[in-house]
């Protein structure tokens, strides 16, 4: 299997006609009509392995093509299988390099079937590109225009495809950097395949969850914090889709799932990488952050807070009331977002980090001695990375009494703890890391139990004034009920949340293997 | 727990400074480092008494009587070996060893004694396996001079790439008076310096 890198922008027409003119002019463009039929089992486990196969045919010339989803380890890599046909034949063997061999037998059990096809005329020409170090790369630029039809509707294809064919990625990432900011064009990894299915089942876009890191006790940090970066950075570009055409929940999170991993992956290893760089870049993106933030909230509270409520005895009717005022102000949230990501801004912040990680400038801090980390494994960091924050979550949980506020700095931390160790425990391999992992998580969800009840009356008191009345009137009173709510049940959380620290405390840390004596107190 | 063994047949070929900057480099790069010395004349040891509080912390350890012991929490040790280690002695230190460096100055009687002492250590599996890296070090060499030259003579007759060139300074004999090295210092100087021992550290952690 070779591995195609590409970066896809979706066009407006405008744009598409712009970038006609400036870059595909008829003495150096090339013109194809391409016809390309996608194929899949009766039950899509194709699609369900994320793999498109396609026959397609262009200038008399049968070419079939596997390709996978973006891989962990870059946004703009994918696995692709080739070969030229004499006969409109598939060849399912080649499958064998993608799937799983269950997966495989699958598919050559039920055989595949056309599900649908696409019709574009593609203009292509290949273009020298310098990057800002030197390096020359040679790119294939693509303008297709056309269509995906399925059995069940059509779509307008009208895209921009960078296609590395030779030289280094960085001169790839600079050229789409430019190319991005010159015409405001909106990235997507998003294949035409995936969009092609998600119109055929009527389907919104995918939510995308951080993908495995899959690192191992050999894992060294020069290849393990690249790919931590380019997982968030797929994981975020991916999420893009749904939260501008629909704005799911889980998308929203996991978009900032995505950012938060970035954030959270710069702290842990700020001694060892020159992070000065991309810091307008990590800031640009932490205020997308905190606008997705505003709308988990209020999803939070309207899916989760409200049943414990009601549990608690809190009048549905009064839920009932107030759902639609929380749900148009997030809808006002969630344009604010819209807006912030219809800016483009934060592709360049991608191009910014993505090159940075290419060229290896994440390396270039200042000590040299410091730079002897980045051939070590990743397993060794994991103690100068996590004893310092495990040690201060120690102390301030012992010191805490019933005061929420203490308990709430304690999450916080927790939290911290938290996001930072997930890096380490597939590389720390063992049932000591993964039990650690395990309680610190179900730590930081009775953690978040206070929170949340916290943050319900922080949203209501945050909530725009309604126009009527009669929610008006019940917001303050909703207020006051979690207030009082969250004060009757504080002892009890509290209780629980003790015996919750006392069996996380008489954990071994997994990277000194060693029993703490933490859990004495409280 | 990774262990780095200083060594050399020879004396007087810079097999302590070498230890006590490898120890402190190791240490200024974040993982707990202890020196343990081997050599009865304890330099290592009295090197250490005189490092100031503040420094980049590296714990030692006496090792002149039993190899072992003091290093239960250390991420790398350094060993100061003795000159004349041959036989038994010597094998049993390359075997506690995951790396081995041998500094050789340039001068005719160090390129005679390395290259019998080199021999020496070819005759040990691990090392003629290449299971265990091995570190040659050109040490307090003068850019352009005449015996550089020879030095480097040496090498190449015999297929040996030098991990690391250091040059000769006064430097280093003053830092080592008040406990100190190269790596405990932030100047202009001392990182142009420390340039020099980059090569060697990056192919111990490698």
């Amino acid at each position: 299997m070779s591995v195609e890198t590409e970066i896809k922008f979706l066009l407006s027409a405008p744009v598409a006609r712009a970038l006609s003119r400036d870059l595909f002019p008829a003495a150096v463009a090339r013109a194809d009509h391409l016809d390309t039929t996608y194929f899949d089992t009766p039950a899509g486990h194709l699609e369900a392995a994320k793999v498109a196969l396609r026959l397609r045919l262009s200038d008399n010339r049968i070419t079939q093509t596997i390709k996978t989803a973006p891989r962990a380890s870059g946004p703009f890599s994918r696995g692709e299988v080739e070969r030229v046909l004499s006969a409109p034949r598939l060849v399912l063997d080649d499958l064998k390099q993608v799937l799983s061999p269950r997966a495989y037998s699958h598919v050559t059990r039920t055989g595949v079937a056309p599900t649908f096809r696409t019709v574009f005329d593609r203009r292509r020409r290949l273009f020298r590109h310098t990057a800002r170090s030197g390096a020359i790369s040679t790119i294939e630029l693509a303008l297709d225009q056309g269509e995906i039809d399925t059995s069940r509707a059509s779509h307008p294809i009208c895209e921009l495809e960078l296609e590395l064919k030779s030289g280094p990625p960085e001169g790839l990432l600079d050229l789409a950097r430019d190319l991005q900011s010159r015409y405001g064009l909106r990235l997507s990894i998003d294949s035409k395949a995936a969009r092609a299915a998600r119109l055929h089942h009527g389907a919104a876009p995918d939510i995308w969850r951080a993908p495995p890191l899959n690192f191992t006790a050999e894992t060294r940090i020069a290849e393990a914090y690249p790919a931590i970066v380019q997982a968030c950075l797929t994981q975020f570009i991916a999420n893009h889709e749904n939260v501008l055409e629909v704005g799911a929940p889980e998308a929203i999170h996991q978009m900032r799932v995505s950012i938060r991993r970035l954030r959270s992956a710069n702290g842990v290893f700020k001694p060892i990488i020159a992070a000065a760089r991309v810091a307008p870049a990590l800031a640009l993106l932490k205020d997308i952050f905190e606008a997705l933030g505003r709308v988990r909230d209020i999803d939070v509270l309207i899916a989760e807070t409200f049943d414990k409520l009601a549990g608690m005895g809190l009048d549905k009717t009064q839920m009932a009331q107030l759902t639609p005022h929380l749900a148009a102000w997030r809808e006002a949230e969630l344009a604010r977002v819209r807006a912030l990501l219809e800016t483009g801004d934060q592709w360049r912040a991608v191009f910014d980090i993505a090159l940075w990680i290419e060229t290896g400038a994440w390396r270039n801090i200042e000590d040299p001695v410091g730079r002897l980390w980045h051939a070590r494994r990743l397993a060794e960091f994991a103690g100068p990375a996590l004893d310092r924050r495990y040690r201060k979550v120690v102390k301030r949980a012992r010191r805490a009494t019933r005061d929420p506020l203490e308990w709430h700095r304690v999450r916080l931390d927790v939290k911290k703890l938290r996001y930072n160790a997930e890096f380490f425990v597939d590389a720390c391999a063992g049932k000591t890391a993964r039990a650690f992992a395990r309680e610190l998580r179900q730590l930081q969800e009775q953690l978040g139990a206070l929170n949340d009840l916290a943050v319900a009356a922080d949203i209501l008191a945050a909530a725009p004034p309604a126009a009527d009345p009669m929610v008006a009137n019940v917001i303050p009173r909703v207020r006051g009920f979690i207030e009082g709510a969250a004060a009757a049940a504080l002892p009890g959380i509290v209780a629980r949340l003790r015996k919750r620290w006392r069996t996380f405390a008489a954990r071994p840390t997994f990277w000194t293997q060693s029993r703490t004596d933490a859990g004495r107190r409280p | 727990m990774k262990t780095i063994a200083v060594l050399n047949a020879k004396g007087g070929c810079g097999k302590t400074t070498l230890s006590t900057h490898l120890a402190v480099a190791l240490s200024r790069s974040g993982v707990a480092t202890t020196l343990a010395d081997l050599d009865r004349q304890k330099s290592a040891l009295r090197w250490h008494a005189l490092r100031p509080e503040g420094a980049f912390p590296v714990k030692a350890v006496d090792w002149t009587q039993n190899i072992g012991g003091g290093v239960k929490k250390s991420a790398r040790v350094v060993l100061d070996c003795p000159a004349a280690l041959r036989g038994a002695r010597l094998e049993d230190i390359v075997a506690t060893a995951e790396a081995v460096v041998v500094p050789v100055l340039p001068s005719v009687f160090d390129e005679m004694a390395t290259a019998r002492f080199l021999g020496r250590l070819a005759r040990i599996k691990s090392l003629r396996k290449g299971r265990k890296g091995l570190h040659v070090i050109a040490n307090r060499v003068r850019a352009g001079s005449r015996a550089m030259a020879r030095l480097t003579e040496f090498a190449e007759n015999r297929d040996l790439i030098f991990t690391a060139i250091l040059s000769e300074r006064a430097l280093y004999g003053d830092l080592a008076t008040r406990g100190l090295t190269l790596f405990d210092l932030n100047t202009k100087a001392a990182a142009a310096l420390i340039e020099e021992w980059m090569p060697l550290l990056t192919a111990l952690e490698d």
